[in-house]
């Protein structure tokens, strides 16, 4: 073994399907090694997600009239019923492009990679026209957010630590002067959300399904490279290795959205609005 | 450390051989080398210099103290510097101390493969802790944040004024970087197995650091996105941990707990590894109970995840959650009084010698007694009620962190540092340095427990003059603790220059790591080796061969190289 | 390198030693077209106020979530080729669905935060 074979670094073969790298010893133990490394990873994942939705079961248990009704108000099930569909479809064209890699049919990997890109890219779309129209309606948590509940006497405007003049709020503040007892039991009182409501729902509405936003995007990046290398004949993907990775990697982001469909879309949503919105 | 000789192994071979430290001395491939044994190496370097950082800030507390005034800082100033202390030491120096030095260093020779399964990963690993690394001295240069190492909301989401942001990042990065190692650790430790290494031949180093690499895996994701919620929540203003905007902040203690309590065991599991190695070794007895100790590990790393509510519990939980989390934390205690039984039991009619790994690995065994059974009174709800947040935790759990995983880093420092460096260092600075930190330690620490007991809350720079005898001798054990430090620092790095050349095996130990050179070759093994013993056959009638190269014999009897790589072995690994 | 997973592992494909075995297309149109129907079991579920049929509070948000598992599921096994998988694949891809509920005990917290008085003994 001469030193100056770097670690990490592929043995060459001919046949780019039994390269391995020369701290291995056989092609089937670094496939294996990918794929447990791979998940391994993943589960790292799931624990990362798993967290944010700990954080929203706390809140929907929390409220749960208030937040499944700004859900209800202000997340269009129909287009998040699409969204699920094209990241369904996308994960279907994922799997044929890992099978026709590994059964070296170029021709078809090329094909189902831009379908599996295309879809994801669709997905972006939609998800670019919610968050827009969240945007106009300055329901972006942060220094612009406002939010008017229905049926509320006082407009609300939370900024930065001023406390907010809604009614639910002064109870709020009154209660957490009085210890710790707020957040055993939170202002259940009426039956309208407040800005505070809102404000909770929709960092949180961001921050999940923008994390997931961002694992699609990266996806995508991680395809097209692929692609671009695989159109230049580089070794590194002369074999189905790394299109098997990025499958598992993009059938994961399908599952958490999977999750997130139902748990912030599907509150208590409105079939009118569903059939004829 | 380029500038070590080349030195032939006499034994194994007559040809000048290449070692891993001097078959290149450029910095490009310093940097962007996949070898682990390299890799080992920055971060033993990178580690000690927060250590060094954290323990500047820890005098600088400990000379505060001296008087019952705030006289040597402003009250202000002190909170940012025991933050700093706190936050450099756990996520900069202990949580990647062992596994990412010594665990780097010796999982793969440990087990016979040329390297861990992903050596670009492991690089990775290596430059986001330095990125992350750099977030935190760069905030503390701008002025260092006053939330301490467990940042709890909301003051560290709307009122502190430190740079909190920075500093979450520069967790948030050591933080992934832990994940990478403990991904790496995982599937090395299943797949790159050598022919013949079972499970169950495997080091208990190896066992603990599998057990640590699921911490890593399971929890750090959770305190992420729980670091990355707070971010959101500070620079929009949102208002999921802050009670005045709705949110919980109860929400972020559990989060956050839910991964720093087993958090604690990422520190401490890989320490009870190497006492496991060096309490065999220099008792030439097999581990008492190999798979008590074992499957131990495992208990505690999952066990470890259900408990974090013994932080919690003047929260406001319910005392019937907190029974819960009371009784299971007392669980937990099982299977680490299992190890310290075992070891306990492992030296019982040993030929037990005292060197200096040795003496390092006794002095964990005592203190982390103290620090565990602490521990019990501490998950005692009645008890800790008093005792929250009082200078009794702060020595229990300085004499878990500091008497119990520094002592095991030490220790595994001094016992395979001929193996890292090919050098023999000066034993008898070694023992003294040992012992004075022994001492040191307990001097410094034992008095906060009476304090503690008294009533002193931590976090304090003022305190009543009726505590300034015990903080004066705390004050007294540290200096001494810090020049026992230091002394490690000098004899070892003065060994790379005039240490004595190391044989392959000084300490006549049995581990695969014993095999390679001294220090090892580049891709660690001549031959893939084929293991045909169980792990710590130590001969306790036979020559112990300390410092006189290996055991020549035994060597012959026990290792059966001569197999060629290609060829099929005689005892293949199960397949997971 | 476990000769004995190889064998079990030979699901599909016998032909080639050289080439790896694959997933027949028709089982992942199989999985779509359930997860299709999956997918409008969803969204049913969430209009009929399932609680009103069997009286148990939040039931709609439990059977959607379980359909999801359901889907999810799925997509492992099939998508992700687990269900080929060498037992290792198998408890890695387990490992983290079973531990994500342990992060969920933190919920118990909130189930029981008013459980406050405590009569006399
Ligand atoms: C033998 C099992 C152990 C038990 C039962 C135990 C129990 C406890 C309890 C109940 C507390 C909370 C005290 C309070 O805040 O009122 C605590 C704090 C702590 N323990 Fe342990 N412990 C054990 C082992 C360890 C180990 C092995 C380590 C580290 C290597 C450790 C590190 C800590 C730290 C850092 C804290 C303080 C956290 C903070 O508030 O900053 N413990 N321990
Ligand atoms: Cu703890």
């Amino acid at each position: 073994m001469s030193v100056e074979t770097l670690h990490g670094e592929p043995v060459q073969s001919d046949d780019p399907h039994q390269a391995f790298a020369v701290h291995y010893k056989e092609r089937k133990q670094q496939d294996e090694s990918y794929i447990v490394g791979m998940w391994t990873f993943l589960v790292t994942e799931i624990m990362f997600f798993g967290a944010l939705f700990l954080a929203y079961i706390v809140f929907r248990n929390i409220w749960p009239g208030e937040l499944s009704e700004i859900s209800r108000e202000h997340l269009n099930v129909k287009l998040g019923f699409i969204n699920t569909l094209i990241l369904l479809t996308s994960s279907l064209t994922m799997a044929m492009a890992v099978q026709s890699a590994q059964r070296k049919i170029e021709g078809r990997v090329y094909f189902f990679m831009f379908a599996t890109i295309a879809l994801a890219l669709c997905f972006m779309g939609v998800k670019f026209v919610e968050y827009s129209k969240k945007y106009n309606e300055n329901h972006v948590p942060g220094p612009l957010f406002h939010y008017v509940a229905e049926g509320a006497e006082t407009k609300a405007t939370v900024a930065g630590v001023e406390v907010v003049k809604t009614e639910g709020s002064t109870e709020v503040a009154h209660e957490a002067e009085h210890g710790r007892k707020f957040s055993l039991e939170p202002v259940k009182g009426s039956a309208t959300s407040s800005a505070q409501h809102a404000e909770i729902f929709f960092s949180l509405y961001f921050i999940m399904t923008g994390l997931h936003g961002i694992h699609v995007i990266l996806g995508v990046l991680v395809m097209l490279i692929i692609i671009v290398m695989m159109w230049f004949k580089s070794p590194l993907v002369a074999d189905f290795m790394p299109i098997e990775m990025t499958g598992l990697y993009w059938h994961f982001v399908d599952i958490v959205w999977i999750f997130l469909y139902p748990a912030l879309y599907l509150a208590h949503p409105d079939l009118q609005k569903f059939l004829h919105g | 450390m380029s500038d070590i000789p080349v030195h032939h192994d006499p034994h194994s071979h007559d040809q000048p051989e290449p070692n891993y430290l001097n078959w290149s001395h450029t910095v490009k491939d310093w940097l962007l080398t996949g070898d682990h044994k390299r890799i080992g190496m920055l971060y033993l370097i990178s580690v000690t210099i927060f250590f060094i950082v954290g323990g500047v800030a820890a005098m600088f507390i400990r000379v505060e103290l001296l008087t019952p005034k705030a006289d040597l800082f402003s009250l202000e100033t002190y909170n940012r510097i025991f933050s700093a202390h706190g936050i450099v030491m756990i996520f900069f120096f202990l949580i990647p101390s062992i596994p990412a030095t010594l665990g780097n260093f010796l999982i793969p020779l440990m087990i016979g493969a040329k390297d861990l399964a992903f050596p670009r990963l492991n690089l990775l690993s290596w430059y986001i802790y330095v990125i992350g690394g750099t977030f935190a001295v760069l905030a503390l240069v701008f002025g260092g944040v006053d939330t301490g190492w467990t940042f709890y909301t909301p003051y560290s989401s709307m009122f502190s004024n430190g740079n909190v942001v920075l500093t979450i990042f520069a967790a948030f990065f050591a933080g992934f970087s832990s994940i990478f190692t403990g991904i790496n650790f995982i599937v090395t430790i299943h797949k790159m197995r050598a022919p013949g290494m079972t499970w169950f031949r495997l080091p208990l180093f190896v066992w603990a650091h599998y057990a640590t690499s699921l911490i890593m895996v399971l929890g750090t994701p959770v305190v992420a996105i729980t670091l990355l919620l707070l971010v959101a929540e500070r620079s929009l203003h949102l208002g999921i941990f802050n009670p005045n905007n709705g949110g919980d902040p109860v929400l972020f203690q559990h989060m956050f707990w839910f991964y720093s309590h087993p958090a604690v065991y990422i520190m401490i599991l890989p320490g009870m590894g190497v006492i496991s190695e060096i309490i065999a070794c220099f008792s030439r007895k097999r581990i008492f109970g190999y798979s008590f100790v074992a499957f131990s590990s495992l208990a505690i790393a999952l066990l470890g995840f259900f408990v974090w509510g013994h932080h919690m519990f003047t929260t406001g939980q319910s005392m019937y959650l907190g029974m819960v989390f009371s009784i299971l934390s007392f669980m937990v205690a099982v299977p680490s009084a299992i190890k310290v039984f075992n070891w306990a039991s492992t030296l019982h009619k040993g030929r037990v010698s005292f060197h200096s790994p040795m003496l390092y690995a006794l002095g964990f065994m005592g203190l982390f007694l103290i620090g565990g059974l602490t521990g019990l009174f501490l998950s005692t709800m009645g008890v800790d009620i008093h005792l929250q947040d009082t200078y009794f935790v702060v020595a229990h759990f300085h004499y878990v962190m500091v008497g119990g995983a520094i002592m095991a880093f030490l220790g595994g420092v001094h016992f395979w540092w001929p193996k890292m460096t090919g050098r023999m260092y000066n034993e008898n600075m070694a023992k003294v340095a040992a012992v004075m930190i022994f001492v040191g330690f307990n001097a410094t620490f034992f008095p906060q427990f009476i304090v503690g007991y008294l009533g002193m809350p931590r976090r304090y720079a003022v305190y009543p003059e009726e505590f300034q005898f015990w903080h004066i001798l705390s004050t007294m054990g540290a200096t001494l603790l810090g020049l026992g430090y230091a002394m490690p620092g000098v004899y070892l790095v003065a060994s790379l220059f005039n240490g004595k050349k190391a044989p392959a095996n000084p300490w006549g130990a049995v581990g695969l790591e014993w095999h390679a050179d001294s220090p090892p070759s580049p891709h660690n093994f001549h031959e893939t080796p084929i293991v045909t013993w169980e792990a710590y056959e130590y001969d306790i009638d036979g020559e112990a061969g300390m410092y006189d190269g290996p055991l020549e014999g035994n060597e012959e009897k026990r290792t059966n190289f001569g197999g060629e790589s290609g060829t099929e072995p005689a005892g293949h690994p199960a397949g997971d | 390198m476990a000769k004995h997973s190889e064998h079990s592992e030979a699901v599909v494909s016998h032909e080639e030693h050289h080439e790896h075995h694959y997933t027949p297309t028709s089982h992942f149109l199989v999985v779509f077209g359930f997860l299709m129907i999956m997918l409008f079991a969803t969204v049913g579920a969430a209009f009929v106020d399932l609680s009103k049929v069997v009286p148990i509070p939040g039931l709609n948000i439990i059977v959607m979530l379980l359909i999801a598992t359901v889907k999810a599921s799925a997509v492992v096994l099939v998508f992700m080729e687990v269900r080929k998988g060498t037992r290792l694949v198998w408890m890695w891809a387990a490992v983290g669905f079973v531990w994500l509920p342990t992060m969920l005990g933190i919920l118990g917290d909130y189930f029981t935060r008013n459980w406050t008085t405590a009569r006399p003994w």
